[in-house]
């Protein structure tokens, strides 16, 4: 392993609130009172591992019972609401992290598949394999008909290719911009000739596969889509992106060579498996010990899901999902293929000062309430008041002056939490 | 299910009687209010009607119903009742006696227009239980400091003649006097109900609203419109013209009523099986000839009963002349409104083809209006839609002088209609309607159906395959709509489902006449049976835990009860029906509500 991988030991650096409240809030959303304390009490190890835990709540899987009833009444909007609502309740945060992830990896959008079922489906996909093999994930994602649909490979059949698909499984799904030509592109499509969908589900039209050999990268054969699939994965390339576009979203904004060359490593030697890179990357010391200097800008599903799972507010799916659209983050409209740009595009005059309303709402809403968690964490003195709300939300080891605030001590909370979610410190992660 | 009778024996005392006598004992509530108040309501026997709510709610069932036990659960309700049951068991009484013995014989509330626009307001309650009632206010005097040592606190309370007055923050005074308690924010108002001046028992308003309520009456009120118009929000609300311009044609004319009405006289009534409340405007114009759209001339009466059709739900009835209303628009609403209005009208006509909205439909109507809600049997369906909407029908009556021409017409414009909406979905990819022009018991009908109902199996698995409860696959929305089309008996009907359409024509060609010219006031009325709301609710349990789940936040069991609870409730109803009668001297508004001995299940 790296020795930027080197892994992280408590003896050395403690395992104390802070680290916890850091390790939870870069590694999952913001988290709760509740999470962090049981994170210290759980120690390094087992919070780690609770990361990658299987099974979900009741309350989240009880919602995710709704999404197939609630898809077939082509709602797209209380889908939407749904997933967010999932999100906010989910005891497996880090699987909420990535879902959102691979669907701006795989960025698909509903204003042009029109159809919530399958917009559904693609999401089941995703979440099924966000954390294993990558390349079980392309072959299930290039098989998806939401995706089938967005680019166009009903249209890619024998003798007349359509390259949208193939261009974008090496251009945004697995090596990016230069590791490959116009001939692997247009050689690429051809492997995926009848890969097609009907009613929302695969079907692969043999009349209409192009079954002639392909060079693809390098490689000579009778290609079809899993073949270039597993060709361009074998690239060095691939490795590099994807460890980018993890540490990207897990690390800092602008990873340096050597931490995407060690990650790129711990890809390959995995097998590309999505959940043994990322212990290796959150159990490092590099990530609990030391972050680095440069945070990430949250994106809006971060932003909002972090404050109501760390003020343990029962939002509507509605609120939810009005709150990150009016952000910039319409989940399942991603802008383009390209997904969200992320990072320093989601603020602008016009979203900080939504974020900003969303604070002052979420905390005047009846659904936030002081009292039961001043009685819950027996926070009884404004200086312990005080303390939660940092904890929370910008973090313990973060230096904030804070204004004066009222004594009365859910006034108090109130005007805290106001200052601190609307603070620069809590826009980063 | 037998009906459970309300039939309360009120005692019903004669105001000019009461003002007679002189004995304290004897006087009723009014007798204290100052005479002036803009609005007055008067509770009479309210013991007696907490004793027979009491009664009814052990007879009936509902203090165990869900929605009842999740409240009376609640940790608020229970502190709250704690608080209560102390208090009144330290005057040695439970509950309902202390609730009667305040509620009494007789309570009036009333408004002034007072000083610094905040207005004024008086309670008075005739206690039952005189005893009772002074022991729970010197427990409440001890508790809260307004006596120390058992007298007064000079600082916190005065005298007027021999009665003493409290203070109790911030600005509420009260006093006991015989067995009147009085409550009130103004020591002006204190000070005449204690003293001999004119009271509100001899204000011929209040007496004529008492003269108006039925013997058995158990709250009589009334407002005085002319004072009320002079707050300036009210004011501004009349006077302005209606911004869009469904609500202006649908309340203009009620709203004009209420621009001249002198005062509104309200009384509260058991009813044979449940309640009647009654609201009634006194004095005022009559509609102006720019109005007269509000008030048809051609109004006519139906033989057939919606209440006869199969699962029955609702009815809304209005009575306009929709012709005359277009063409006063420009008189009854805002500019943007008329803008709105004549948008629409020309839309309508772009959609139906050959006709003309406005002289060809809105001019061969006749009122009333009438939209029909009824379950739809699903026994038969291919799909179960999602969620499961009511059939709804458009019913009105058409002039007598048409031809056979306009039926041809209409069926015309339908299928131009039907034709547009299936352009309409299949540019966003949705199954179109399939539409066939037959006869049903002799009538010409359109039908029309889904040619493939959406929920089909491809979304199904797209949708991740997961199963639905239901043994049949489920649709959108959309499916649960289908419109048809067909004049039986000069009868216009518009539905949203082949068998409701079918349903109607049977009930109308089962008496085989068409509408005759109504004799009666312009009535605009809404009807809701109960039992078949909470059927519907029932069928699309499902979507609504769902929403619940969603949209309030709430766990699956919670919703679950939530529901179930509320559709359990509606079962103690029976009917509801609100009528409002325009008439030459006002309007009258009636509300009757009937109840069911006990719950069905």
């Amino acid at each position: 392993m790296s020795g930027l991988l080197t892994p992280y030991k408590p003896s050395a650096a403690p395992w104390d609130e802070a680290r916890a409240a850091s390790f939870l809030r870069r590694t999952s959303f913001c988290p709760s009172e509740r999470e962090i304390r049981d994170a210290v009490s759980a120690g390094f190890g087992a919070t780690l591992e609770n990361l990658f835990a299987k099974r979900d709540c009741r309350d989240h899987n009880e919602l995710d019972e709704l999404g197939s009833p609630l898809a077939l009444r082509e709602n797209i909007e209380a889908l939407r609401g749904w997933w967010l609502r999932r999100l906010a309740l989910t005891a497996r945060p880090l699987s909420g992290r990535l879902a959102v992830f691979w669907h701006n990896h795989f960025a698909t959008s509903h204003v042009k598949v029109r159809s919530a079922p399958m917009m559904l489906q693609q999401l089941r996909t995703i979440e099924r394999h966000a954390f294993g093999p990558f390349e079980e994930m392309l072959i299930a994602i290039s098989r998806d008909p939401a995706m089938i649909v967005w680019l166009d490979n009903d249209d890619n059949v024998k003798g007349r290719p359509n390259e949208n698909y193939a261009r974008e499984v090496f251009e945004l799904f697995s090596l990016g911009l230069g590791a490959y030509a116009e001939h692997d592109i247009r050689e690429g499509a051809r492997a995926f000739t009848g890969w097609s969908q009907k009613n929302g589900r695969y079907r692969f039209n043999r009349g209409e596969h192009d079954y002639g050999s392909k060079e693809v990268l390098g490689s000579r054969g009778d290609f079809d889509g899993d073949d270039v699939v597993r060709i361009a994965i074998a690239q060095p390339a691939c490795a590099s992106f994807i460890a980018t576009k993890l540490l990207r979203e897990f690390v800092c904004p602008a990873p340096d060579t050597e931490l995407v060359d060690a990650v790129a490593e711990q890809l390959r030697s995995s097998r590309f498996e999505i959940q043994t890179t990322l212990r290796a990357i959150f159990g490092s010391d590099m990530f609990v010990n030391a972050p680095r200097d440069t945070p990430r800008i949250k994106s809006p599903v971060e932003f909002v899901i972090g404050v109501v799972r760390s003020l343990e507010i029962d939002a509507a799916a509605q609120q939810l999902s009005e709150a990150t659209s009016q952000m910039g983050q319409r989940l399942f409209e991603p802008p383009s293929v390209k997904g969200w740009d992320g990072h320093r595009r989601w603020l602008n005059s016009a979203t900080m000062l939504v974020r900003l309303n969303g604070v002052t709402s979420a905390v005047k809403s009846d659904r936030f309430q002081p009292s039961r968690l001043r009685s819950e964490y027996d926070l009884t003195t404004p200086d312990a008041v005080d303390a939660w709300c940092q904890r929370v939300t910008v973090g313990p080891d973060t230096r904030i002056d804070l204004p004066p605030a009222p004594d009365d001590l859910d006034e108090r909370m109130k005007d805290r939490l106001r200052f601190l979610l609307s603070a620069p410190e809590y826009q980063l992660a | 299910m037998s009906r459970f009778s309300f039939r309360f024996v009120f005692g019903a005392i004669p105001i000019l009687a009461l003002t007679a006598l002189s004995n304290a004992a004897d006087k009723s509530a009014a007798e204290y209010v100052p005479s002036g108040a803009v609005a007055a309501v008067s509770l009479h026997d309210g013991a007696g009607s907490l004793e027979r709510l009491k009664a009814w709610m052990q007879r009936s069932g509902v203090e165990d119903a869900r929605l009842i036990q999740y409240v009376v659960e609640s940790p608020q309700y229970m502190q709250a009742q704690i608080f209560a049951a102390g208090f009144a068991a330290s005057a040695k009484m439970d509950l309902w006696q202390a609730a009667s013995a305040i509620l009494g014989r007789d309570v009036t509330i009333a408004v002034f227009p007072g000083s610094n626009k905040e207005a004024e307001a008086m309670v008075v309650a005739i206690a039952s239980d005189s005893a009772g009632v002074a022991r729970l206010l010197e427990m409440a005097h001890t508790l809260t400091g307004l006596t120390r040592d058992g007298a007064p606190d000079p600082q916190r309370s005065f005298k007027v003649g021999d009665n003493v007055v409290y203070r109790a923050p911030p600005k509420a005074l009260h006093c006991f006097t015989g067995d009147a308690l009085i409550v009130t924010n103004s020591e002006r108002l204190m000070r005449v109900a204690l003293g001999s001046e004119t009271k509100l028992a001899s204000d011929a308003a209040y007496r004529a609203a008492e003269e108006a309520a039925p013997k058995d009456a158990v709250v009589v009120g009334y407002a005085n419109l002319a004072a009320l118009r002079e707050i300036p929000k009210l004011k501004a609300a009349l006077e302005q013209k209606p911004r869009e311009p469904l609500p202006g044609m649908l309340v203009g004319g009620w709203q004009q009523h209420l621009r001249s009405a002198d005062e509104v006289t309200a009384w509260l009534a058991p009813s044979a099986s449940g309640l009647k409340l009654q609201l009634a405007t006194r004095g005022g114009a009559d509609l102006p000839t720019t109005h007269a759209g509000y008030a048809p001339t051609d109004a006519v009466q139906y033989e057939w009963r919606p209440d006869e059709l199969p699962r029955y739900l609702s009815q809304i009835q209005i009575e306009r002349d929709w012709g005359k209303l277009f063409n006063e628009r420009e008189a009854l609403l805002s500019l943007p409104a008329v803008g709105d209005l004549v948008r629409f009208a020309t839309n309508i006509s772009t959609i139906l083809g050959g006709m003309d909205f406005v002289n060809d439909v809105l001019g061969n109507v006749q009122a009333p209006l009438r939209l029909v809600m009824t379950r739809c049997d699903l026994s038969d369906a291919r799909v179960t839609p999602s969620p499961i909407l009511p059939g709804f029908a458009l019913i009105a009556p058409l002039r007598p002088d048409l031809d056979e021409m306009f039926e041809r017409k209409l069926f015309a414009a339908a299928q131009s209609a039907i034709n547009i909406i299936n352009i309409n979905g299949g540019q966003q990819g949705m199954p179109s309607f399939l539409s066939e022009v037959d006869r049903y018991r002799g009538y010409r009908v359109l039908f029309s159906e889904y040619v493939d109902p959406p929920g089909t199996e491809g979304m199904e698995t797209a949708a991740g395959g997961e199963a639905f409860v239901s043994d049949k696959p489920r649709g959108s929305l959309r499916y649960n709509f289908a419109p048809c089309v067909s004049i039986a008996e000069r009868q216009l009907l518009v539905t949203t489902s082949p068998q409701l359409l079918r349903d109607l024509i049977d009930a109308i060609d089962a008496h085989k006449s068409a509408p005759e010219k109504a004799s009666r006031p312009t009535l605009d009325a809404v009807d809701l049976d109960f039992a078949t709301l909470a059927d519907l609710l029932r069928d699309n349990r499902a979507e609504l835990v769902i929403n619940r789940m969603l949209q309030e936040a709430r766990t699956r069991e919670v919703a679950e009860r939530e529901i179930d609870a509320f559709v359990e409730l509606l079962r103690y109803g029976r009917s509801l029906r609100v009528a409002l009668e325009t008439r030459k001297d006002g309007l009258k508004a009636v509300a009757e509500l009937d109840f069911r001995a006990g719950a069905d299940k």
